[in-house]
C-alpha cells in the first residue's frame, strides 16, 4: 500500500526560501529583499503597535445594530454603577476576540508533489480523476486530495483543487463551489462604492484560506482602493486593520493614513504609525529614541519626508492649529450610510447632569425657567405591585376607578 | 206598495256586512294583536294595512257607468245623467291586468338597499358591519377638538331589562374605543333605543372622548414591561415585542392597540375571550399600572439598561435615577438582584401549547405525498446555484433546453469527448443499415 | 439444552434431525462486498461506493446497504474532472479486518487513487482508448488529404468551367 506524502519535501522548501521578494512588498524603498513577512508580522512590537492603533469602538463599529437572523426583543437589567463598568469590559473582551487579526501569511506554493508515474496508463480516460478522502476525523488542511491525470501521473492536488474538493465535500454556509462573483469587477467594484468592504473581506476571509494566493490577491486589492480612495474609516475598528496598516507600512505607504488621523486629531495614533513603519523597516533612516514624545516623532517624520508635504494637509493644520476636522464632515463626503435610519440616533438621555442645562428638555427655556425636581407619584412603584393585586380580581369591575381613589387619598 | 207609516224607515246596513262597517274597523281585525299575543310574538305576522283605494277606480266595471260630474265630465243636458254602456273586451282585459301592473311597478320597499362595496381594508370585522371599522373623529367637546382621534365599535349587542311596567325593554348597546395614536385614548359604552344602533355608537363615541386616559409607551411603540390582568372571567398576558413584530393578538385588542398607538405586542387572552367589555377593562388597567423606565430607574435607585440581541447585549443605559440617589454595590439588597422580567409578571405565564400538527400529517396518502416530492428537495437551492454561477442565462424552460443542445452539439462534432470509462456504458457506433 | 437434544438424536436418521434456523447479523456474517451502487437519475448516473453484506444473505439492494465509503461521478465537471470520494479509514477496515470482496470499478478506482495497485482493467482500458485515438487520427489524416483533392479538383474544375462563360 502507498503511503501519502502531501507535505512538501525539504528540497521544495529549501527552493521556496531563496525567493526574495514576498507577495506582500508590492512597491518599497528599501533595498534589503529579505523581509520574512510572516514572523514580521507575529512579532510581539509589531502586534502591540497594531492593536494599539486599532481602535475599539464598540458602539458605532463593533457591537452597531445588525440586523439577526431570528427577530429577538432587548433585555432590560438594573444595574449598579460598578456592575455596568464590568459587564462593559466583559464586552471590551468580547470585542478584543472578535477583533483578532487576519494572519498574514504568503501565499502557498502552486507547486505539486508527483507520487507515481504510470506512462502505461495514458489515455485511459478523457478527464481527470479527483480522489478526495473522507476520512472522518481530518482538518481541511490536512486532508488528502491526489488527482490522477489522463497521462498517468498521480499528483498531489494543487491548492486551488484541494480548496475547492473541501468545499464541495464539506459544505458551509456562504461557502459555494465557486467563488462568488463579488470577489470580482464589476461586482466588486459596486460593493465598495457603497462602502461594504468589511463585508467582503469577512467573506473573503471565511471563503478562503489565509494562504490563498486568490485571497491574498482580494485582500490587497480592497486595501488598495481603501488607501487611494481615503475611506479609511470603514476599516478602523475591524479585524482588518491591523494587516491594512502592516501592508501599508511594508510599502511604505503611510501618509494617507497619517492624515487621516491627524485630521482627526489622534496624534497618538499617527506617532504608532510612524513607530509601526520603523519597526517594519528597520534599516530607515530616521531613529527614534525610546523617550521620543508623540508629537516630537511626527515632526520629525514630516520634516524628513518632505515628499509627502501634499498628502497631509489635514495633520499640519492640525498640528499648527490645532484644529479638527469635524467627524460630520468625514461622514459626509464619504457618504456614510445610517445603518437603521433611526432619526432619534441624537436624543439625549435625560440625566441628573443635563435636566437643568441647555441639554435637557427645556432646552432654551432653561435659562429662563428654573427646574424643580419632584418625585413622581407615578402609578408604579412596590406599592403599585400591591395595589394591582387589590384593584383586579374577579368581579372587580371598577379596578381602574378605586386606582385613582387611591391616588387621590395620597 | 206604499206604507201607511207617516215614517219612511233609512237603514244604513244596506248592502252587507262589509259595507255596515268602516275602513278602519275591519283592517283592525287584520292587524290587531291582543297583549297576550303580543308576548307569544304574534305582532309581526300581523299583515298590514293596503292602500286599496290604489286600486279602486270609480266606474270601472263590467257595467261601465258614466256619472256626469263624478268620472265623467259635466253634462248640462238633463238627458243622459248617467250613461250606462258595456266595457269591450279590450277594456275588460285592462282593468283586470291594471291591478297586476300597479303592483308589479310598486317598490315593494323589502329590497335590500344597495350599499356600496367596501374596500377590504376599509372593512371591519365582518362584512359590512360598522363594528370594527374606523368611524372618524368624535364630536368635539367645550371647544376640544379630536381630530387625531380614530374611533373604532368594537362590540353592538342588543340587550335586555326587564321592568315591572313595560316588561322586557331591549336597548342597543355599542362598545367604543378612541384614541389618537399616540398614548391618548377612552372606552366607553353607549346606549340607545332599540334598532338605533347608529345612535348608541354616536352616544358611545361622544362619551369615550369624554374618558380618555393617557398610556406612556415604550419608543412609542410597545408597552415597558410584561404584565398580566384580569377582570371577571377574562385573563389577558401582554408581553412586549421589538421593533417591526407587528399586533399579535384579540382582533379587538388590536383596533384598542391601533387607537392606542401600540405597534409592537403580544397578547394571550385566557377564559372568556368574548367579553369584550371586560378585555378592555383588564386591558386597560394593566397598561395604565405600567412603570417607565425612568420612574423605575428612581424606584428603584439603579440604572435601567437596555441589552440588545442585534447589538450583541451591548449595555446602553436608558434611565438614570434623577431625584433619588444612585445605589452602590454595598448598598444593594438581595430583592433587587431580581431579574427584572420577574418583577412584574406575579409569577404568572400564559398557556403554551405545542403547536398542533394537521389532521392529515400522518396519513397515508400525505405521507405518500412527500415521499414523491423527496426527490424534488434540492432543486430549489440548484436552481439558485446553477444560476449564481452562471451556467444558464435565465431559468426558464427554452434557456435550459438551448444549453442541453449546445452540449449534445459539442459532442456530436467532438469538439468535447463523450464521457466513456468507470461506470458508465459503452457507446458503440450505430450500424447504418 | 438445544445441544444436548442434539447429541440424543445424533445417533438416529438424520431425517428425524430438526433443522434450526440460525438467526445471522448481516453486517458481521460472511464476506461484505464492496461495491458501486448506482443512484441519480435518467441520462445521469451517480455511484455511491458502498459496503453490502454477504452475497448469501441476498442480492444487494438500497435496504441491504451496511455502509457508504465514498462517492464517484461519473460524468466530468465544469473543469473535466471526475470527482471521487474515498474514506479510506473505514476502506481499510472493511478490506484488512472484514476480508471484503471488493468489485471490479471499485478495485479500479483504488488503483487509480494510489491506496491499490493499478488494476489490470485500467490497462487495457488505456491500451484500447490509445488503439481507438490512433484509428481516429489516421482517419483524420486521410479525411483532410481527400478534402484536399476534392479542393483541387473543384479548382481545377472551377478555372475549365469559369473559361467558358455559360
Amino acid at each position: 500500500m502507498f503511503k501519502f506524502k502531501p507535505k512538501i519535501s525539504a528540497l521544495a522548501r529549501i527552493s521556496s526560501e531563496i525567493r526574495f521578494s514576498s507577495q506582500w512588498i508590492k512597491a518599497s524603498s528599501s533595498s534589503n529583499e529579505d523581509i520574512n513577512v510572516e514572523k514580521l508580522f507575529v512579532d510581539q512590537e509589531v502586534q502591540k503597535l497594531l492593536t494599539d492603533l486599532t481602535e475599539i469602538d464598540l458602539e458605532h463599529k463593533v457591537f452597531r445594530p445588525r440586523r439577526t437572523s431570528i427577530q429577538q426583543r432587548s433585555h432590560f437589567a438594573l444595574m449598579t454603577e460598578e456592575r455596568l463598568e464590568k459587564t462593559r469590559e466583559r464586552m471590551r473582551e468580547e470585542a478584543r476576540r472578535f477583533l483578532q487579526f487576519v494572519p498574514v501569511k504568503e501565499p502557498r506554493e502552486e507547486s505539486v508533489q508527483i507520487l507515481a508515474q504510470d506512462s502505461e496508463l495514458k489515455d485511459f480516460d478523457t478527464s481527470k480523476f479527483v480522489f478526495t478522502d473522507i476520512t472522518f476525523d481530518a482538518t481541511d488542511q490536512d486532508r488528502t486530495v491526489v488527482v490522477r491525470e489522463p497521462d498517468g501521473t498521480l499528483r498531489t492536488a494543487n491548492p486551488e483543487e484541494h480548496d475547492r474538493m473541501n468545499r464541495t465535500y464539506y459544505q458551509k454556509p456562504n461557502r459555494p463551489v465557486n467563488a462568488p462573483a463579488l470577489f470580482a469587477d464589476p461586482y466588486l467594484q459596486n460593493a465598495l462604492d457603497k462602502n461594504e468592504h468589511e463585508f467582503v473581506l469577512d467573506w473573503a476571509c471565511w471563503f478562503y484560506e489565509p494562504d490563498d494566493p486568490s485571497y491574498i490577491r482580494l485582500s490587497q486589492l480592497v486595501f488598495d482602493r481603501i488607501n487611494e480612495s481615503g475611506k479609511f474609516h470603514v476599516i478602523t475598528s475591524t479585524r482588518h486593520f491591523g494587516p491594512f496598516t502592516f501592508f501599508l507600512a511594508l510599502n511604505d505607504n503611510i501618509p494617507k493614513l497619517l492624515n487621516y488621523f491627524g485630521g482627526l486629531g489622534r496624534l497618538a495614533d499617527c506617532a504608532n504609525l510612524v513607530r509601526l513603519q520603523k519597526a517594519v523597516r528597520p534599516d530607515w533612516r530616521v531613529t527614534i529614541a525610546q523617550g521620543d514624545s508623540d508629537e516630537k516623532i511626527v515632526k520629525d517624520f514630516i520634516k524628513q519626508n518632505a515628499r509627502f508635504r501634499d498628502h497631509i494637509g489635514d495633520l499640519q493644520a492640525f498640528i499648527s492649529t490645532g484644529k479638527v476636522k469635524s467627524e460630520h464632515e468625514a461622514e459626509k463626503h464619504f457618504g456614510l450610510r445610517e445603518r437603521l435610519g433611526r432619526v432619534d440616533k441624537r436624543r439625549v438621555r435625560i440625566t441628573s447632569g443635563n435636566i437643568r442645562g441647555n441639554e435637557g428638555p427645556l432646552g432654551e427655556l432653561s435659562d429662563e425657567y428654573s427646574v424643580k425636581v419632584v418625585k413622581s407619584e407615578g402609578t408604579g412603584g412596590s406599592d403599585g405591585a400591591e395595589k394591582k393585586e387589590e384593584g383586579r380580581g374577579r368581579g372587580r369591575w371598577r379596578s381602574r376607578d378605586q386606582n385613582t381613589d387611591d391616588k387621590k387619598k395620597e | 206598495m206604499a206604507s201607511l207609516l207617516p215614517l219612511i224607515q233609512t237603514r244604513g246596513n244596506t248592502v252587507n256586512f262589509f259595507m255596515r262597517r268602516s275602513g278602519p274597523e275591519l283592517w283592525k281585525t287584520l292587524t290587531s294583536v291582543s297583549k297576550s299575543g303580543q308576548k307569544k310574538g304574534r305582532r309581526n305576522t300581523r299583515q298590514p294595512v293596503r292602500p286599496l283605494n290604489r286600486f279602486y277606480r270609480i266606474g270601472s266595471s263590467p257595467m261601465k257607468v258614466e256619472f256626469a260630474g263624478l268620472n265623467a265630465p259635466m253634462r248640462l243636458n238633463d238627458e243622459n245623467l248617467m250613461t250606462i254602456a258595456e266595457q269591450t273586451e279590450d277594456e275588460i282585459r285592462d282593468s283586470m291586468g291594471g291591478t297586476k301592473k300597479i303592483l308589479e311597478e310598486k317598490d315593494t320597499g323589502k329590497k335590500k338597499r344597495n350599499r356600496e362595496k367596501l374596500h377590504p381594508m376599509e372593512r371591519g370585522f365582518s362584512g359590512t358591519q360598522l363594528v370594527g371599522q374606523k368611524l372618524g373623529a368624535p364630536p368635539p367637546v367645550d371647544g376640544v377638538n379630536f381630530d387625531d382621534f380614530e374611533t373604532y365599535c368594537l362590540e353592538v349587542k342588543r340587550t335586555s331589562n326587564m321592568t315591572n311596567v313595560f316588561g322586557r325593554v331591549h336597548t342597543m348597546s355599542a362598545l367604543v374605543v378612541t384614541g389618537n395614536g399616540r398614548g391618548l385614548a377612552g372606552y366607553a359604552v353607549g346606549k340607545a333605543p332599540i334598532h338605533r344602533t347608529t345612535t348608541a355608537i354616536i352616544n358611545g363615541m361622544g362619551m369615550a372622548s369624554r374618558k380618555i386616559f393617557h398610556v406612556e409607551l415604550h419608543e412609542g411603540r410597545t408597552i415597558y414591561q410584561d404584565f398580566y390582568a384580569e377582570c371577571r372571567n377574562t385573563r389577558v398576558f401582554a408581553q412586549r415585542r421589538p421593533r417591526g413584530f407587528g399586533l399579535t393578538c384579540h382582533p379587538r385588542l388590536i383596533k384598542i392597540c391601533e387607537a392606542i398607538g401600540i405597534k409592537d405586542i403580544y397578547v394571550k387572552v385566557e377564559g372568556s375571550t368574548k367579553n369584550y367589555l371586560a378585555l378592555t377593562h383588564a386591558f386597560v388597567t394593566g397598561l395604565l399600572n405600567q412603570e417607565t423606565h425612568q420612574q423605575l430607574a428612581e424606584r428603584k435607585g439603579l440604572h435601567v439598561v437596555e441589552m440588545s440581541p442585534s447589538r450583541h447585549f451591548l449595555p446602553q443605559i436608558v434611565a438614570s435615577p434623577i431625584s433619588t440617589e444612585l445605589k452602590t454595590e454595598e448598598t444593594l439588597e438581595a430583592l433587587d438582584r431580581l431579574n427584572l422580567d420577574d418583577f412584574y409578571g406575579e409569577g404568572r405565564y400564559p398557556l403554551r401549547k405545542p403547536k398542533a400538527l394537521p389532521f392529515f400529517s400522518n396519513l397515508e396518502g400525505h405521507l405518500d405525498a412527500r415521499w414523491r416530492k423527496h426527490p424534488f428537495r434540492n432543486q430549489e437551492s440548484t436552481m439558485i446555484r446553477l444560476i449564481a454561477d452562471n451556467m444558464v442565462p435565465r431559468w426558464t424552460r427554452d434557456a435550459r433546453a438551448a444549453w442541453a443542445e449546445q452540449r449534445n452539439e459539442r459532442m456530436t462534432t467532438g469538439v468535447e469527448p463523450m464521457p466513456l470509462g468507470i461506470g458508465l456504458s459503452h457507446v458503440v457506433p450505430k450500424k447504418d443499415d | 439444552m438445544v445441544f444436548l437434544l442434539f447429541s440424543d438424536f445424533a445417533v438416529y436418521e438424520p431425517h428425524q434431525v430438526l433443522e434450526m434456523r440460525k438467526l445471522v447479523i448481516p453486517k458481521y456474517f460472511g464476506r461484505p462486498s464492496i461495491g458501486l451502487a448506482l443512484f441519480g437519475c435518467t441520462n445521469r448516473p451517480f455511484y455511491h461506493v458502498c459496503v453490502f453484506p454477504d452475497r448469501a444473505l441476498g442480492r444487494r439492494y438500497e435496504g441491504n446497504i451496511l455502509e457508504q465509503v465514498g462517492t464517484f461521478d461519473p460524468l466530468p465537471n465544469q473543469k473535466n474532472e471526475k470527482l471521487v470520494a474515498l474514506n479510506f479509514g473505514r476502506l481499510k477496515y472493511w478490506i484488512g479486518e472484514r476480508n471484503a470482496h471488493i468489485s471490479v470499478p471499485v478495485l479500479e478506482l483504488l488503483g487509480l487513487s494510489g491506496l491499490f495497485p493499478i488494476h489490470p482493467k485500467s490497462f487495457i482500458r488505456a491500451k484500447d482508448n490509445r488503439a481507438l485515438i490512433a484509428d481516429q487520427q489516421l482517419k483524420a489524416v486521410a479525411e483532410a488529404a481527400d478534402a484536399e483533392k476534392l479542393n483541387e479538383e473543384q479548382v481545377s474544375s472551377g478555372a475549365t468551367s469559369t473559361s467558358h462563360p455559360q
